[in-house]
C-alpha cells in the first residue's frame, strides 16, 4: 500500500491533521499558544485526563463504558490524603503503591460486576459511582484535606531536565509528565505486544468468536476494568502531587465524560474492538488544546461545557455514520460478487 | 379470586413489590411508633414522590426500548429554567398571573419536547447508542441551562404558581392528582396502543421489528420526546415546590430513576416492564428514604443504599433467569 494511503486510512491521521489545524488557528489568534511553556502547561493540566484515558481505552475496547472514573479518582485522593495526614506518610513510593492499590481494587469490583454478575457496564459503574460518592460525602462532608507531608509536596514539584532562565523561573519537564509517559508505554505494550491485549481487542470485536478461540473472556473483562482502576489510582496520585491538597469534590460533575470524550475523539469505537494508545493520546491532546483555546479566547466556562458535549456528540455521530457507510459498501460488494 | 390468580401469573413481580411495600410500612411503623404511620408523614411523602415518580416513568419508557436517558435531570432543569425565565419576564411585563403561569408551563414543555427531539434524532436517525447520546446531551443541556441561568437560581414567580406545589385536597397533594393522571396516560399510551406495542417490540429486537414493517425510527423518536415532556413536567413541579429553578436541582434522582425502573421489573436490555411496576418501585424507594430520614440518617446513605439495592435487584433478576432457564432445559430433556 502506498504511504499516503496507509496514512489516511488511519483514524489517528485525521485527528492529527485536525490537531495541526487547531494549533495553527490558535497560534494565529494568540502567538503565546505555541511556546514550549504553554504546551508543557497544557500537558501538565491534562495529565490526569491522559492517564485515565489510557485505562478507559481498555474498557471501551471491550465494548463497555465506565462512568465511575471520577469517583475512583476522588476515592484514591481522599484515602491516600487521609493516610498521609494521619500517619505522616510522605514517601512517594508508599503513597503511589497505596493509591494504585485502592484504584485497582475498585476497578476489579467493577470488572467482577460486569463479568460475573453480568450487569450492563453503565449500570454497574453508575452504582459504583453512587456508592463511592455517597461514602465520600459521608466521610469528608465536602471538607478539604490539608497539611499533606512536605516530603510529598516537594516530590510533586520535581522538575526533570530543569534549567533556570534569567527571570529565575525553572523551566523543564514536570515529573507528572513522566507518569503519563509510563502509563502510555504500559498501555501500548499491553495492547500491541501481549496476548492479553490482543485478546481484549479480539473480544471487543466479537465476544463469541473470542470465546471459541479459547480466550477467557470474563478474565479479560475483569482485567480491562481493573486496569482502568489502576490507571485511575495513578492518575489520582498524580493529581494529588500537583494540587498538594485534597478536594473531595474535584472530580464531581462529569469528569468521566471528558475521559470518554477524549478516547472516542481518538478513534476508539464505542461498539468495541478498535482503538489504540496513540489515538487515545491524540484525542486527549486535541481535547486539551480545544479547552486551552477556549480559555485563551476568553470564552466563559459555561460555554466550555456545551462545547465539550457537542464534541462528544459529533465524534460519536461521525463514528456511527462511518460504520453505517462501511456496512452499505459491504452489502454492495456482496451484491456485485453474487 | 380467579382474576387475581390470573393477574398474578401474568405479572408476579407486581405482587412481590406490593408485598415489599406492605412489609416496609409495617416495619417502619413498628420501629418508629407515632412518627411514620401518620397522615402528615404520608402527605409529605406524597409531595416528594411526585417529581421522582414522573422522572422514573420518563426513564422507564426509554429503558423499555433498550435505551436509557441519562440526560433526565438536565432536560428537566433546562426546561424548568426556560419556563422560569419566561414567567419572570412576563411578570416584569405586568401580565396577568394566570397568563404568566400558563405561558411559562407551555414554554417549559416546548423545551422538554426539544430536548427529547435532540435525543430522539441522534438515537433513532443517526443511530448512536442511547447511553452516549444522552451522556453528551446531559452535558450540553446542563451547559445551556448554566448559561441562560448564569449558574444561579431563578425565582420570582406569581404566588399562585407556588401554590401548585403546595396545595392539597383534604390530605392529598394536588400534584399527586397530576401524577396519577400522568400514570394513567402513560399506561394507556405504552400498554394499550399499537404504538406502545411497538415500543416493547423495538426493545425486544429492533431489527426484527423494522423488518416486520414498523417504522422503528418513529417509535424511538416518540419515546424520547415523551421522556423529554415528562422531564419538563417534573421540572415545572420541582420549580413550583422549591419556588426556584437551578441547573443542579435533583441530581440524585437520575440514579434513583434507573433503580426504580429496574426494581419495577423492566429489563435493562429492553422489551419488558410495566408503568405500574415502576410506580410501585418508586413508592418502595420513597418509603426507604423517608424511613431513613425519620431515623436521622445522612442523605448520602440513601445514595449508597440505592446503589446497593440496584446491584442486588439485578443480581436477583439474573439468578431467577438462570433458574427458570434450567427448569426449561430440564422440562425439554
Amino acid at each position: 500500500m502506498p504511504l499516503h494511503k496507509k496514512l489516511t486510512s488511519h483514524r489517528e491521521f485525521t485527528v492529527f491533521v485536525i490537531i495541526i489545524g487547531v494549533m495553527l488557528l490558535l497560534t494565529i489568534i494568540n502567538p503565546a499558544f505555541l511556546t514550549f511553556e504553554n504546551i508543557i502547561d497544557i500537558l501538565k493540566t491534562n495529565v490526569v485526563l491522559g492517564i485515565c484515558a489510557m485505562g478507559m481505552l481498555f474498557v471501551i475496547i471491550t465494548g463497555g463504558i465506565d462512568v465511575s472514573v471520577g469517583a475512583i479518582l476522588a476515592t484514591v485522593t481522599v484515602v491516600t490524603g487521609t493516610l498521609m495526614v494521619t500517619f505522616g506518610i510522605g514517601n512517594p513510593i508508599i503513597a503511589f503503591a497505596i493509591g494504585i492499590a485502592v484504584g485497582g481494587i475498585v476497578g476489579m469490583l467493577n470488572g467482577l460486576m460486569v463479568a460475573k454478575l453480568l450487569l450492563p457496564s453503565i449500570i454497574a459503574t453508575l452504582c459504583m459511582n453512587s456508592i463511592l460518592n455517597g461514602f465520600l460525602k459521608l466521610y469528608t462532608n465536602g471538607a478539604w484535606i490539608n497539611d499533606i507531608p512536605k516530603e510529598w509536596t516537594d516530590f510533586g514539584s520535581t522538575v526533570l531536565f530543569g534549567t533556570t532562565n534569567e527571570a529565575g523561573v525553572t523551566i523543564g519537564i514536570p515529573i507528572q509528565l513522566l507518569f503519563l509517559a509510563i502509563a502510555m508505554f504500559i498501555t501500548w505494550f499491553i495492547l500491541k505486544r501481549t496476548l492479553l491485549g490482543r485478546g481484549i481487542l479480539a473480544m471487543g470485536g466479537n465476544s463469541t468468536s473470542a470465546q471459541r478461540l479459547g480466550l477467557n473472556t470474563s478474565k479479560l473483562t475483569i482485567f480491562a476494568y481493573m486496569f482502568l482502576g489502576l490507571m485511575a489510582g495513578l492518575g489520582g496520585m498524580t493529581h494529588q502531587s500537583i494540587m498538594k491538597q485534597v478536594d473531595p469534590n474535584a472530580f464531581l460533575g462529569g469528569y468521566e465524560l471528558n475521559v470518554i470524550a477524549a478516547v472516542v475523539l481518538g478513534g476508539a469505537s464505542i461498539s468495541g474492538g478498535s482503538g489504540s494508545m496513540f489515538g487515545a493520546f491524540l484525542g486527549v491532546f486535541l481535547f486539551s488544546i480545544i479547552n486551552n483555546g477556549l480559555t485563551l479566547a476568553r470564552i466563559p466556562t459555561f460555554w466550555q461545557k456545551i462545547v465539550v458535549g457537542c464534541i462528544i456528540l459529533i465524534a460519536v455521530s461521525i463514528d456511527m455514520i462511518k460504520i453505517k457507510m462501511d456496512e452499505k459498501n459491504q452489502t454492495k460488494v456482496d451484491i456485485e460478487v453474487a | 379470586m380467579e382474576k387475581l390468580k390470573q393477574s398474578y401469573h401474568k405479572n408476579p413481580i407486581i405482587f412481590v413489590l406490593l408485598g415489599i411495600v406492605a412489609a416496609l410500612i409495617i416495619i417502619m411503623s413498628l420501629l418508629s411508633p407515632g412518627k411514620f404511620f401518620t397522615v402528615d408523614n404520608f402527605t409529605s411523602m406524597g409531595f416528594q414522590m411526585v417529581e421522582f415518580g414522573i422522572l422514573a416513568i420518563a426513564m422507564s419508557v426509554t429503558i423499555m426500548t433498550g435505551g436509557i436517558n441519562l440526560s433526565l435531570l438536565s432536560s428537566a432543569m433546562l426546561s424548568a429554567i426556560v419556563g422560569a425565565l419566561t414567567m419572570q419576564s412576563l411578570m416584569a411585563g405586568g401580565a396577568a398571573d394566570a397568563v404568566t403561569i400558563v405561558v411559562g408551563i407551555i414554554a417549559a414543555i416546548i423545551m422538554g419536547v426539544i430536548c427529547g427531539a435532540v435525543n430522539g434524532i441522534l438515537v433513532a436517525y443517526v443511530g448512536v447508542l442511547p447511553i452516549l447520546v444522552t451522556l453528551g446531551t446531559f452535558t450540553v443541556f446542563n451547559g445551556v441551562a448554566l448559561n441562560i441561568s448564569k449558574g444561579g437560581a431563578i425565582s420570582g414567580f406569581p404566588a399562585a404558581f407556588q401554590e401548585i406545589g403546595k396545595a392539597t385536597v383534604g390530605a392529598v397533594p394536588v400534584i399527586m392528582l397530576f401524577y396519577i393522571a400522568i400514570i394513567i396516560l402513560v399506561y394507556f399510551l405504552v400498554q394499550r396502543t399499537p404504538w406502545g406495542i411497538s415500543v416493547y417490540m423495538v426493545g425486544g429486537n429492533e431489527k426484527a421489528t423494522r423488518f416486520s414493517g414498523i417504522n422503528t425510527k418513529k417509535t424511538l423518536m416518540g419515546v424520547y420526546i415523551l421522556s423529554g415532556v415528562l422531564c419538563a413536567v417534573a421540572g415545572v413541579i420541582m420549580t413550583s415546590r422549591y419556588n426556584s429553578a437551578k441547573s443542579d436541582y435533583g441530581s440524585a434522582y437520575m440514579m434513583q430513576a434507573v433503580a426504580a425502573t429496574v426494581l419495577g421489573g423492566t429489563a435493562i436490555t429492553g422489551g419488558s416492564g410495566t408503568v405500574i411496576g415502576t410506580v410501585i418501585a418508586v413508592i418502595i424507594l420513597q418509603l426507604v428514604s423517608s424511613g431513613l430520614n425519620i431515623f436521622g440518617m445522612n442523605r448520602s446513605v440513601i445514595d449508597i443504599l440505592t446503589g446497593f439495592i440496584l446491584i442486588a435487584a439485578l443480581t436477583i433478576n439474573l439468578i431467577m433467569e438462570k433458574i427458570s432457564e434450567k427448569r426449561k432445559a430440564e422440562a425439554v430433556a
